[in-house]
């Protein structure tokens, strides 16, 4: 048999796949996000009628997941690789399982299923019909035909693939957790995703559980939010953006830290919800430029 | 015999939700029949229609529809009349459209009446077609129209939505590809079988094969063969592990709705009792595996084993290299659990009774603390008039019951339906006495088996369905997000099932109260009760009409209706029963305007110094005679003794109306006899209002 892929080749040919299949190679974001779609190659990219394919790879940060690297397969920070189709294709299932096989996977001899998952982002604004695919009842891959986006309708249906690369290691490498993953090898020595992470995950759980500062993030969340108003008025898109994804992950932090109640939840989670749409709009159709809110623009 | 073929429609898709197959392929077929009565075969116009489904197709056959479809003219309605004519009564430009839309010219209208009103309707005079170009019209729409839960679009046509999206389209009459026009796709003769196993198409050539065909590549499109085989490869399995299947109906209607072709693979729980999943409940086994993993457990004298079976959708599938993922997953969620028991554990209930403020219950209507303190209230006041209810019990039951909701284990998606049993296993190990333990993990199933159970169940629903209604979110048609009508249904069969002296209005006024709003609804609120009991007793066969009569004597005590009905039932004297409607039909004709139903205190007693006739006498004497046996029977609710004596005065009743004429120019006397009619009504009155059972011819 021959020798497992370690966790960078596991990247490496899938993104060799998708790039093969006419995917650009995008990076992933610059701040702390909860999935891939935060990231504005998907969040944006799939609100307007353009074609648009992409993959990248996405460090996926949910404070509520950390487990004090107790439990193998829950951590704060997890790697989703991220697959922008679009307009989904007709066979996508097909090119889908074709990314499994690149990986040497003999897919008749295990157990894979599509079964039922509709995906729902509610601060996003975003739904989804599809799938969870299971490989022998391991779910590997989100696999959603977007619909709404930003509260948006998509005007072209896009596909996302949202592998969990960290489980598919798992399974290749077949080890029980994810910290004894092979991440690759250096110079010779083996390293794994625990050399590398275990004490991160250590530290954001005390960090997520017990230290975080939730006065400071309360205030944040309302300057963000207020902050991000202010720059959709001004058509600063990304400026704009960039808000909303810091208030979510200060929703999520403040959630970690038990420090907003189950009425609260939804009201706050319908505050993000509002600056993403306000972003979407200001994506789709560009800045407004009939209004005049603060009588700053000025007729020549 | 007209010359026939068999048809064959098959929707390929991509994988469609377990839930969504039946109803759609039911639905198609329904529609389909309907129009291939509506164009109109003599007789039986085609054979039998085989309705079948696996995740990736919806597949429907026809047998033996004719090849031509017959001529024949129908009606077709229009918009309404009011538009169609103007004021001098000429068609006017709606409806020349609406002629025109159907073809046909302006001779062909006319106006006609239905149940709805007066409408414009064109008859239209259908010609012999083919079947063939029929069903090439026919089935593209009837595919967009079938309707599901949810639907997506995937293509660039906004209009086309399915459930997911369709791959293929195999559609045969006969020998003959049914060539419909299709977005992006085109009907052809060609299916495919099993993803991994066979993917390549193959080709029906007639629609008998298609089953057949399917077989030979590795999917069974009949899912009552699918589950079949499914029951029989299961049961094998448990026994070959030592133990017995624990059945699980909708776990295994779901599996088979899962898979195309089902293969069972046995897991172990290795190193299960090491790890302490012995102490894990039952209840938290079974659950964690059955949502997570579709997997079914095996039981040993009571006992679960410590393995599990799935049911795969692999026909290669090499179970050494599956087995080891679906055990380490499944032994990970049990983790999960077994963490979340121990951390809901070290916090205690209690504590999370306290939090119960900060949730809210219903908003407008109060915390989920509010809902537990009313909770109580209810209860004790609802159990008080029962000899056997133990206060303290029910008061502690009471006061734990909803904390369970706020555990980690329930908060969790796939334990939410432990809802109820997690505070039952809670309290259980941090020593409540178990009678407690046993209401809290009874308050959401409608067989209790405690009075404080029934009461702690009921009480909960009387509050869900009072807040619901207050807030303006009562049933209505067919969408009833929060099940109020199965929770008016339970709190009816537990009343009943537990012989509980409860009384409907009482019980509401003191929900309301505690509540402390809704006053404006509670006429809304007792209507819909009251309903759910009508229904709730026809649910148990007795005849409607019995129910109308007894209802409209006793409806406000749901056991004493029940009581009352099964004493009916008991003496199973339908034609005397009929009889005895006929006489107080015509009692309750003639003491109308006279006398009312409704306050029979107030009926004048006759005078029998102005009988004239020896039936006036002989019945009055006999109302009299057993109206003190009557009235205990009553108290003792010996509802079969009470109607035993009712019908034995039946005869002097026909009598009097065969010989006395009621209806006499002398006042004084037709007033008597009124008093007198009326009286002898009261008693019957008493037990049920005869004159509403139906009597027929």
């Amino acid at each position: 048999m021959s020798k497992p892929l370690s966790f960078q080749e596991i990247i490496l040919r899938l993104q060799d796949y998708w790039i093969d299949k006419g995917c650009v190679l995008m990076q992933p974001y610059s701040s702390e996000v909860g999935a891939g779609t935060f990231n504005p190659a998907s969040f944006l990219k799939v609100l307007d009628d353009k074609p648009w394919r992409c993959v990248y790879v996405e460090p996926a940060k949910r404070p509520r997941d950390a487990r004090y690297a107790e439990n193998p397969l829950r951590v704060y920070q997890h790697w989703q690789m991220q697959v922008i189709l679009k307009p989904a294709p007709e066979d996508s299932q097909e090119l889908y399982l074709g990314s499994l096989r690149a990986l040497g996977i003999p897919l008749e001899r295990h157990d894979l299923r599509f079964t039922e998952d509709d995906w729902e982002s509610p601060t996003l604004g975003a739904w989804g019909l599809g799938w969870q695919v299971e490989l022998d009842g391991i779910e590997i891959t989100q696999f959603t035909y977007f619909q709404q986006v930003g509260g948006l309708d998509l005007p072209m249906v896009p596909l996302e693939l949202t592998y969990g690369i960290g489980r598919i290691a798992m399974f290749l490498q077949r080890v029980d957790s994810f910290f004894s993953i092979k991440w690759g090898d250096m110079g010779g020595e083996t390293l794994t995703w625990g050399d590398v992470f275990l004490q991160n995950e250590k530290d954001f759980s005390a960090y997520s559980f017990e230290e975080a500062d939730t006065d400071y993030l309360r205030r944040s969340f309302d300057h963000y939010e207020a902050e991000c108003t202010r720059l959709v008025k001004k058509g600063l898109l990304m400026p704009a953006y960039d808000a909303v994804v810091k208030c979510s992950h200060f929703f999520n932090l403040l959630d970690a830290r038990g420090a907003i109640s189950v009425t609260e939840r939804t009201a706050t989670i319908l505050r993000v919800r509002k600056l993403a749409m306000a972003v979407a709009k200001l994506y789709v159709e560009g800045p407004d430029t009939d209004s005049d809110p603060e009588g700053e623009v000025k007729d020549a | 015999m007209p010359d026939t073929r068999t048809f064959l429609l098959e929707i390929g898709t991509e994988e469609i939700p377990a839930s969504y197959l039946e109803p759609a392929v039911s639905w198609l077929a329904e529609e389909l029949k309907k129009k291939l009565d509506a164009i109109g075969y003599p007789g039986n116009p085609y054979g039998g229609v085989k309705r079948m489904w696996t995740p990736r197709r919806l597949t429907l056959i026809v047998e033996d529809i004719p090849l031509m479809t017959l001529r024949k003219s129908y009606l077709t309605q229009g918009p309404p009349a009011k538009v169609a004519k103007d004021a001098d009564g000429n068609w006017t430009k709606a409806a020349k459209k609406f002629a025109e839309r159907h073809g046909v010219d302006e001779s062909a209208l006319s106006i006609e009446e239905n149940e709805k009103g007066r409408y414009v309707f064109a008859k239209i005079i259908s010609k012999e077609e083919k079947t063939y170009d029929f069903l090439a019209d026919t089935i593209p729409s009837l595919i967009f129209k079938i309707p599901f839960p949810k639907r997506m679009r995937w293509l660039k046509y906004k209009t086309v939505t399915f459930a997911r999206p369709i791959s293929w389209l195999c559609c045969l009459f006969g020998d003959e590809v049914v060539k419909f026009q299709f977005p992006e796709l085109t009907p052809s003769n060609k299916t495919f079988g099993h993803r991994f196993a066979h993917p390549e198409a193959i080709t029906i050539n007639y629609p008998d094969e298609c089953i057949q065909k399917l077989k030979d590549a590795s999917v069974i499109v009949d899912p009552a063969e699918r589950r079949k085989q499914i029951v029989a490869e299961l049961s094998k399995a448990a026994k070959k592990l030592g133990g017995k299947l624990v059945e699980h109906e909708e776990l295994i209607y779901e599996v088979t709705n899962l898979v195309e072709f089902p293969r069972v693979l046995a897991c172990d729980l290795g190193g299960f009792t090491d790890r302490g999943f012995a102490n894990l409940p039952r209840e938290v086994l079974q659950t964690a595996l059955a949502k997570h993993q579709h997997a079914f457990v095996v039981e040993k004298k009571g006992k679960l084993l410590p393995h599990f079976l799935v049911v795969t959708n692999a026909p290669k599938l090499e179970p050494k290299l599956a087995k080891p993922w679906f055990e380490r997953m499944a032994i990970s969620r049990l983790e999960d659990a077994d963490f979340f028991i121990k951390e809901d554990l070290k916090k205690g209930l209690e504590k999370l009774v306290d939090e119960e403020a900060r949730v809210e219950w219903v908003k407008g209507i109060g915390t989920l603390l509010d809902k537990t303190r009313w909770l109580t209230d209810l209860g004790v006041s609802l159990g008080s008039k029962m000899d056997a209810f133990n206060k303290d019990v029910y008061e502690r039951a009471a006061h734990l019951a909803k904390a369970d909701l706020l555990t980690n284990l329930v908060r969790e998606k796939e334990f939410t339906s432990l809802q109820g049993i997690a505070g039952a296993i809670y309290t259980e190990r941090s020593g409540e006495k178990p009678e407690v333990s046993n209401a809290i993990g009874q308050q959401y199933t409608d067989s209790p088996t405690s009075n404080e159970s029934a009461i702690l169940a009921i009480s909960d629903r009387l509050l869900n369905i009072a807040a619901t209604f207050i807030v303006g979110k009562p049933p209505k048609g067919s969408s009833d997000p929060f099940a109020l009508r199965r929770q008016a249904a339970a709190i009816m069969k537990i009343i009943v099932d537990r012989e509980l002296p409860l009384n409907l209005s009482t019980a509401l006024d003191q929900t309301l109260q505690l509540i402390g709003k809704g006053e404006e609804k509670r006429g809304a609120i007792y209507d819909f009760l009251t309903d759910r009991l009508r229904l709730f007793l026809t649910d148990q066969d007795f005849a409607y009409d019995w129910v109308d009569a007894v209802l409209a004597v006793a409806g406000d005590e749901p056991y004493d209706s029940y009581l009352r009905l099964s004493a009916f039932r008991e003496l199973d004297k339908g034609e005397e029963f009929r009889l005895v409607a006929v006489g107080q039909k015509r009692v309750a004709n003639i003491t109308r305007n006279t006398h009312n139903t409704r306050n029979t205190r107030n009926t004048p007693l006759p005078d029998d110094s102005l009988f004239d006739q020896n039936e006036e006498k002989e019945l009055w004497e006999k109302a009299n005679r057993i109206r003190p046996d009557l009235d205990s029977a009553l108290d003792a609710r010996d509802y079969r003794k009470a109607l035993e004596l009712l019908l034995s005065i039946r005869p002097a009743i026909d009598k009097f109306f065969d010989e006395v004429f009621v209806m006499v120019e002398e006042e004084k006397v037709r007033t008597n006899r009124l008093h007198l009619l009326a009286k002898v009504r009261d008693e019957f009155l008493k037990v049920a209002d005869f004159s509403r059972i139906v009597v027929e011819g």
